[in-house]
């Protein structure tokens, strides 16, 4: 049942890098490198 | 030795110290990539994203990246989430996260101790479906936009460490509203109850722990117990923080993944951590024995 644990750490790692091609890791930057007013419960 | 993971880990998830010169966020390229633990990303020293911010954030522009077919639709996060709770489950809560370690060190103040109802361990799933999943995913605006609502009503982590830009930032100042004063309320509340009880946001509320509780089954750290060499003393309960006897429960999701009963408590080696991915099979029952002339 090896072989599971193991698809499924490979589909997470497809998932990161389908992410990163796809621009999510910019977005990721762009949402968390402004001050995030709902973190602080404004907004 | 893990409180020492754990003061590192703290210091290196914020480890942006020009911020009261500069009297911002870190907006350097390493928030491209998200923490283990619960770190707010507002939080003025944070050099990395936190995962559970960031999940909310994706879920929240689910609408309009289906419309204008980005597609962003958050394969970043759920992979790395899914990675980080295959390859050690809650390990990141027992060794990495930085608020995990805050509640153990308020709960070295001398005080009376009280045990967390177990009962309450379900609450988490509750706050990850509704507030992390549910409201962001379905609460939209006129555009389509959700909101991280957790991060919003409760995260008493983004309270804590976003909090400091109120001084930094005095313009913040007159936006103060309800939703502060509520996750004010909590984080008083956390703070007092972790000073009595043995991490008691990670065990009732925190949806990060939820997720990678979930995967404790499946990780790759794990704790073994080998029954032929246990002696049953108990002291692996005695020694359990979260109230768990590791014998016949090493993999619930509560577990923390700190592998004191593995490394400290047990005298005979019956539990053990162990790294490598869990033979299921091992699960399945025992053959009954086979009777003398069969």
């Amino acid at each position: 049942m090896r072989w599971m644990w193991w698809t499924g750490l490979g589909l997470a790692g497809a998932a990161v890098a389908l992410g990163w091609y796809l621009g999510e890791a910019t977005q990721v930057l762009m949402n968390a490198a402004t001050v995030c007013l709902s973190c602080m419960g404004i907004g | 030795m893990r409180q020492w993971v754990q003061a590192a880990s703290a210091l290196l998830q914020n480890a942006y110290w020009a911020f009261p010169w500069t009297r911002t966020i870190y907006q350097g390229p390493l928030k491209k990539f998200c923490t283990p633990g619960l770190n707010c990303y507002s939080c003025p020293a944070a050099v990395l994203a936190c995962p559970l911010g960031t999940l909310q954030h994706f879920l929240a522009g689910w609408r309009p990246a289906l419309r204008w077919g980005t597609y962003r639709l958050g394969f970043y996060v759920f992979g790395f989430l899914a990675a980080v709770g295959l390859l050690g489950g809650r390990a990141a809560c027992g060794w990495l996260c930085p608020f995990g370690f805050l509640q153990e060190g308020l709960h070295r103040i001398p005080s009376p101790k009280f045990r967390v109802p177990r009962i309450l361990g379900g609450l988490r799933y509750a706050v990850l479906a509704v507030f992390a999943v549910g409201l962001p995913l379905f609460l939209t605006g006129p555009l389509g936009y959700g909101e991280p609502w957790f991060c919003r009503a409760i995260c008493p982590a983004g309270t804590l460490e976003a909090g400091g830009l109120f001084f930094l930032m005095p313009a913040l100042q007159e936006q103060i509203g309800l939703w502060l004063w509520i996750k004010i309320g909590l984080l008083v509340g956390v703070v007092g109850w972790a000073v009595v009880a043995y991490r008691p946001y990670c065990r009732t509320l925190c949806p990060l722990g939820a997720i990678y509780g979930m995967l404790n089954r499946w990780s790759l750290l794990r704790v073994d117990h080998d029954p032929d060499r246990c002696i049953e003393c108990g002291r692996c309960v005695e020694a359990c923080r979260v109230g768990l006897d590791p014998r016949r429960e090493p993999d619930r999701a509560a577990c923390l993944r700190c592998l004191t009963c593995a490394t400290q408590a047990c005298p005979t080696g019956a539990l053990t951590a162990a790294v490598g991915p869990r033979r299921l099979e091992r699960r399945t029952p025992c053959a009954p024995p086979s009777t003398p002339g069969s």
